[in-house]
């Protein structure tokens, strides 16, 4: 198996919004790249401003130094982007690129309708860089600069733009190891639109088009484990699984530099803790994927708690992962080989018992997410949890994903979901 | 290479429609496909009111197949008019499938179609259980299917196409009833009524024991239906079942079909409609064939 270079030489980047305490390095980055940067202590007043959005990347290492930001502000449906800067050792790898492409992302998704930014008429580097995002030239502002050079105002209408938007692609198996029971593929993936933690991609083995596989005959949903900007607007996407059925095995057949069809990222991801309530995450078996983004965004800033459980260690999925987190985390195992012996939502009900209030995710096999569904409810606390029915489409049009709610009717896991909240959820008619 | 069909009345600029049920009411299908490569959209079967579906497991993979109960859950006639019709581009032919449980109710809705400006056609779906027959399917009964076919046409004077059941007999006499009450065209086939067997569980998958089969498993099936049909009626046919390229959809147009459509396939691949018409275009021009019509009916058959 390959190592590719993003793993080799230079760490992972993250996208995450910015803390009050990244202030300083921001400060640091502007001042190496622009020349009007403000001071520490601006960014920090600008940070706390209601309006202010602010993201950083990190390196994915347990350093985890921020080599990038942008700083946005969004007044009713329009999101003006004040300044986009990278570390000067660690351009030219599309770290830019991916900062606004999730900045666009998020608060298109949130509601706005235009994106809007001044560019230095001189910067070509720059001026590409919209461009290729979509941004188009709407006028001159005229000696806008301390330097009295022009300004470009550049827009792009959100909505029409499909930021976000699912693409559909061959990617490039560019790794796949075993990791206990479970596998651990790595798919380079063309313009890739950014995710929302909990969203999840159609997996088709084998190449799409014109020769098509007829069996098995439908793509498999497996939740994005974790992106990184790998530069051209690409990212290397990763998916951990366990080989159990036919469209899996396939799938851990693929080898380096083979394609694997995708389509995503789909459906609707997990909503925000309530303010100020810590993050208690729950994932069974093979749902532990599906909270790993989750887990690594809340880190930083809402210090979350992760539980997991499998039946025996090696099926624990990325506990490497997790163990290099700043988070606190548990380990239930039904045979008692690593952690507790037991269920995670032994785990649950003790930290339910022991520290409220809690933001619950819970991610699993549906006895799992129904019984912490209860324990939640239980202690009157909001549980959302993340559906894994089985789906032929993904997006919405197949209706095959239907699940029963509460209040009656269905909903759609692909379209509406897979992320509920677990008291809409008829749980004893689901699957 | 002159691509354009004329189906039933209808202009198409290629053979390739979507298969109702499939391609949902066809915006989800814009980030991934350009929806003017279409020949057209049928879309999801819409009834008088909006209707739920069944209990999950609604689906289940099957060797090269799909096997669904979805339960023709749908948004009703009149908000697919009033929001879904709309939302679609302009330049997109749409044909709207009806289904219903009585024959009043059927007419009821092609009526209110028919006033819906967008719409340049409609597809009975015959596959549905009629009610005051005890259940049986309208398409499997003679009497039942002349009677839905005359109440229809007259409720519209749009082209009246005819998705029948594959799950007959003889399906040259239902498609001659068709033909005689004035449809003018039909749509072959639905899905072929089937059932899987969870063994370990000793269950059926589907929730509601049996449900329709679809995908390349049923191709075989639908070309000889298609080819039956054909020769028994002079008005044309739309061929559907596992068509997953434009090779696929060659087949049904040389064994009598005038025009296609893509169901599950779309499922795997958002974009293969629009490969399938291109497909068919390359098919074409490698044969020598002027225009894509030609090749309607052009199977080449063992001499006597
Ligand atoms: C939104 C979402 C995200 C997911 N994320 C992940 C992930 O990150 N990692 C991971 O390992 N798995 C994930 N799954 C589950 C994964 O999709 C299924 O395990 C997989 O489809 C099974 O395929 P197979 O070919 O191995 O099994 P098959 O041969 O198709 O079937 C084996 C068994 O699995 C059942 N099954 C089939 N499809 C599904 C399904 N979609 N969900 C649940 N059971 C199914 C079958 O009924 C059968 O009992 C996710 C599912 C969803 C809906
Ligand atoms: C999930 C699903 C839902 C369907 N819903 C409808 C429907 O509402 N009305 C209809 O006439 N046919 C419906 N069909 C049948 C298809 O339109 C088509 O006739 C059938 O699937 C065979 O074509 P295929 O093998 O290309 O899918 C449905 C098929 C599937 C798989
Ligand atoms: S999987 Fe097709 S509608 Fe959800």
């Amino acid at each position: 198996m390959i190592e590719d270079e993003g793993r080799q030489g230079t760490p992972r980047l993250r996208i995450s919004h910015a803390l009050a305490a990244d202030a300083t390095q921001i400060a640091a980055i502007a001042k190496a790249s622009l020349r009007e940067p403000w001071s520490a202590q601006a960014y920090a007043e600008e940070l706390s401003r209601g309006h202010a959005r602010v993201w950083v990347a990190r390196e994915d290492a347990a350093s985890g130094g921020i080599v990038g930001y942008v700083l946005a502000h969004r007044i009713a449906d329009e999101l003006h982007v004040l300044s986009v800067a990278v570390e000067p050792p660690r351009r030219r790898r599309g770290t830019a690129r991916a900062l606004l492409t999730e900045a666009l992302r998020a608060e298109a998704g949130a509601g706005a309708r235009v994106a809007w930014l001044e560019v230095r008429v001189g910067s070509a580097a720059a001026r590409a860089l919209y461009q290729g995002l979509g941004f188009r030239e709407a006028m001159v502002r005229r000696r806008y600069y301390a330097d009295e050079e022009d300004a470009l105002v550049m827009t792009l209408a959100l909505q029409e733009a499909q930021i976000g938007a699912p693409i559909r692609a061959r990617a490039q198996v560019v790794d796949q190891r075993r990791e206990g029971q479970s596998r651990r593929i790595v798919l380079r993936t063309p313009h890739w639109p950014g995710f929302a933690p909990g969203q999840f991609l159609m997996l088709s083995p084998g190449p799409l088009g014109a020769a098509p596989r007829l069996d098995p005959l439908l793509p498999r949903p497996m939740a994005v484990y974790r992106a990184s900007p790998v530069g051209h607007g690409s990212a290397d996407v990763e998916v951990l699984y366990r080989p159990t059925g036919r469209g899996t095995r396939l799938l851990a057949d693929a080898r380096p530099g083979e394609t694997v069809g995708i389509v995503g990222p789909l459906g609707r991801g997990f909503p925000d803790p309530a303010a100020g309530t810590p993050a208690l995450l729950v994932g069974g078996g093979t749902g532990i994927a599906s909270l790993y983004e989750l887990a690594a965004r809340l880190a930083p800033s809402a210090s979350p708690r992760v539980l997991l459980g499998a039946r025996t260690a090696d099926e624990v999925m990325g506990l490497a992962d997790f163990r290099s987190l700043p988070v606190a985390l548990e380990v239930a195992t039904e045979d008692g080989s690593l952690g507790v012996r037991g269920l995670v939502t032994d785990l649950l009900g003790r930290a339910l018992r022991a520290a409220l209030p809690a933001t619950v995710y819970a991610c699993g096999p549906t006895a799992m997410m129904r019984r912490a569904a209860e324990l939640a409810a239980q202690s009157a606390q909001p549980c959302f949890v993340s559906l894994e029915n089985p789906m032929a489409c993904g997006f919405g049009v197949c209706l095959g994903c239907a699940v029963p709610q509460a209040e009656g009717g269905f909903r759609l896991v692909c379209r509406d979901g897979p992320v509920f909240d677990a008291r809409r959820i008829a749980w004893e008619k689901q699957v | 290479m002159e691509c354009a069909v004329e189906f039933a009345g209808i202009a198409l600029r290629n053979p390739v429609l979507t298969a109702s049920g499939t391609f949902g009411y066809g915006t989800e299908f814009a980030p991934f496909l350009d929806l003017r490569r279409l020949g057209g959209i049928v879309s999801k079967s819409v009834s008088l009111e909006p209707r739920q579906g069944n209990l999950p497991a609604r689906i289940a993979e099957t060797p090269a197949g799909l096997l669904n109960a979805i339960g023709l859950e749908n948004v009703g006639v009149e908000a697919f008019v009033r929001e879904k019709l709309p939302a679609l581009p302009e330049g997109v032919p749409v044909i709207a499938s009806v289904f219903e449980t009585q024959i009043e109710r059927y007419a009821e809705v092609c009526k209110r179609l028919s006033g819906a400006g967008r719409v340049v056609g409609i597809e009975i779906n015959a596959s549905c259980p009629h009610v005051k027959a005890g259940g049986i399917e309208f398409g499997q009964s003679r009497d039942a299917l002349a009677e839905l076919v005359r109440a229809c046409r007259q409720a519209t004077s749009l082209p009246l196409l005819l998705k029948l059941s594959p799950n007959v007999t003889s399906i040259s006499e239902m498609a001659r009833v068709c033909e005689d009450e004035g449809a003018d065209g039909l749509s072959l086939i639905n899905t072929l009524q089937a059932l899987d067997v969870d063994v370990e569980r000793r269950r059926p998958l589907l929730r509601n024991v049996l449900g329709g089969l679809s995908g390349p498993a049923i191709r075989p099936v639908a070309l000889r239906i298609v080819f039956q049909a054909a020769q028994a009626v002079k008005i044309p046919i739309c061929g559907i079942g596992g068509i997953m390229s434009g090779e696929d959809a060659v087949k049904f147009l040389l064994s009598g079909a005038t025009a296609v459509q893509v169901g599950t396939a779309n499922y795997l691949n958002p974009a293969v409609a629009g490969e399938v018409a291109d497909g068919i275009r390359a098919y074409a021009a490698r044969h020598g064939f002027a225009r894509v019509a030609d090749l309607v009916g052009a199977l080449e058959l063992p001499g006597a």
